[in-house]
């Protein structure tokens, strides 16, 4: 059986053949930020720790810049585990839903956090999943993200 | 004598099968030409070749599309989007399939909206004479015809202006963030004709250029129920509803394509008139302007845009 595990939380889901990320979350019990589950909207950004992914259907540059690819950023809606393989979530507590409401009644937005930590608020829907560079150990393999379909 | 009504919507799709089956099967709507990467669609109530242009490559709008009454009303709108200060160019009969000259406008925001003044007359579908009051072969939803779009912006005030000088919009609702400052527009409704609206604008950042979603029109709470259960059928993704605005009145489920666009059916939304007062929500009511049944403030509703 392939798993999935959720970097620091001691979580290890059990995946169907072919299912997809947010398939075997959602069977689990658990939640992930999402909308559309249909690989549009980018709200379902995971980080890909160890092992690969395939894509179930075509995810569009827009939906999944080439950049955030490259460092192992995937959507969950979309990626099918080959094999075992380790997620990162974003921290999820406190999060920005209505950008307009957050800017017409907060003070100016928290400082960055330091580099390689996860900031505790993910403050804009459209800005970067935090990439957990520190977290591989001395040589352990680099993750990649494999489409299997042509990327658009 | 402005734009009329929104003529057509022209998004892209990450792949164009799955769209297809989407938009003729769940929501009803007819193939009326198609070039293989590109489709044309039209409600079977709508008298115009298309209404939906679905275009493959990447998610998110390309264009819409707004008719005005004659050709003459094309200069004058050129001449008041000189005046007002936007790009235009001029685009000629046939460039969009079955539609005429026009021009092509680039909002503030960034979106590309295009106004054309006349389109190949195919008909509703019950026909013009003794007519049935729906086709026999309805599918899935079953979808007259497209109502309005929500475009996305990271400052609206000016599109919201330009809707207003150079189409000759009128204000039909306005989101704003408290009745100190009603003249700051986060949000907006705005129509040409007696929709509820005919385009809507919000803001936040990062929109610029962005879908937030474009609807169909049903005739009543009915079918929205109707529509909601044939989704499920068809297990389309359901983000909110069926359930009812506070703004615009209208009944309505918001839910997404197969490429992730976001999609809404949209009934009994009031009438609109030009001397209608414009209703004011101020943002603290903006769960109740959403969903004034469950006042929940929807998670996705402002940050899943294409």
């Amino acid at each position: 059986m392939t798993t999935i595990t959720i970097d620091g939380t001691g979580l290890v889901l059990l995946a169907r053949d072919g299912e997809t990320i947010t398939d075997t979350i959602h069977r689990a019990g658990l939640s992930l930020n999402e909308a559309c589950r249909r690989g549009g909207c980018g709200l379902c950004r995971v980080q890909l720790i160890h092992g690969e992914v395939e894509f179930n259907r075509t995810v569009c540059e827009q939906a999944l810049p080439s950049d955030q690819r490259e460092v192992g950023i995937t959507l969950a809606c979309r990626a099918v585990p080959r094999g075992d393989i380790t997620i990162a979530v974003p921290a999820q507590r406190l999060r920005v839903i209505v950008p307009l409401l957050t800017t017409l009644t907060s003070t100016p937005q928290p400082a960055a956090a330091s580099e390689g930590d996860p900031p505790e608020v993910e403050v804009r829907p459209f800005a970067r999943v935090p990439v957990h560079r520190n977290r591989r150990k001395e040589g352990e393999k680099r993750a990649t993200t494999r489409a299997v379909a042509a990327t658009g | 004598m402005g734009v009329i009504r929104l003529g057509y919507v022209h998004i892209r799709v990450t792949d164009i099968e799955e769209a297809k089956r989407h938009y003729t099967q769940t929501v009803g709507f007819r193939m009326v030409k198609d070039d293989g990467k590109t489709v044309y669609l039209k409600g079977w109530d709508e008298w115009d070749h298309h209404s939906v242009v679905l275009e493959e490559g990447g998610v998110g709008v390309i264009k819409l599309g707004y008719k005005v009454n004659r050709a003459e009303d094309i200069e004058d709108i050129e001449r008041k989007s000189q005046t007002f200060g936007v790009t235009t160019e001029r685009m000629s009969r046939g460039e969009n399939t079955d539609t005429s000259d026009g021009l092509r406008i680039i909002l503030p925001t960034s979106h590309v909206v295009e106004v054309y003044h006349d389109m190949t007359l195919l008909g509703s579908d019950v026909g013009a004479i003794n007519p049935d009051v729906f086709p026999r072969d309805l599918i899935g939803i079953g979808a007259p015809r497209i109502d309005h779009a929500l475009l996305g912006g990271d400052n609206i005030a000016t599109t919201e202006r330009f809707f207003t000088d150079v189409f000759d919009f009128y204000q039909v609702e306005r989101l704003v963030p408290d009745l100190d400052h009603m003249e700051t527009p986060l949000a907006s409704w705005l129509a040409g004709g007696n929709r509820g609206h005919d385009v809507a604008l919000i803001q936040g950042d990062g929109y610029d250029g962005k879908l937030h979603h474009f609807a169909f029109h049903l005739q009543d709470w009915n079918d929205i129920l109707h529509a909601g259960q044939i989704m499920a059928m068809d297990d389309v993704p359901i983000e909110l509803g069926p359930s009812q605005h506070g703004i615009t009145r209208g009944r309505t489920i918001y839910y997404f394509d197969p490429a992730g666009n976001r999609n809404e059916v949209f009934a009994d939304g009031y009438v609109a008139q030009r001397d209608r007062p414009t209703t004011i929500w101020t943002a603290d009511k903006l769960a109740k302007g959403i969903d004034y049944v469950t006042r929940n403030l929807s998670e996705t509703f402002a940050t899943a845009l294409t």
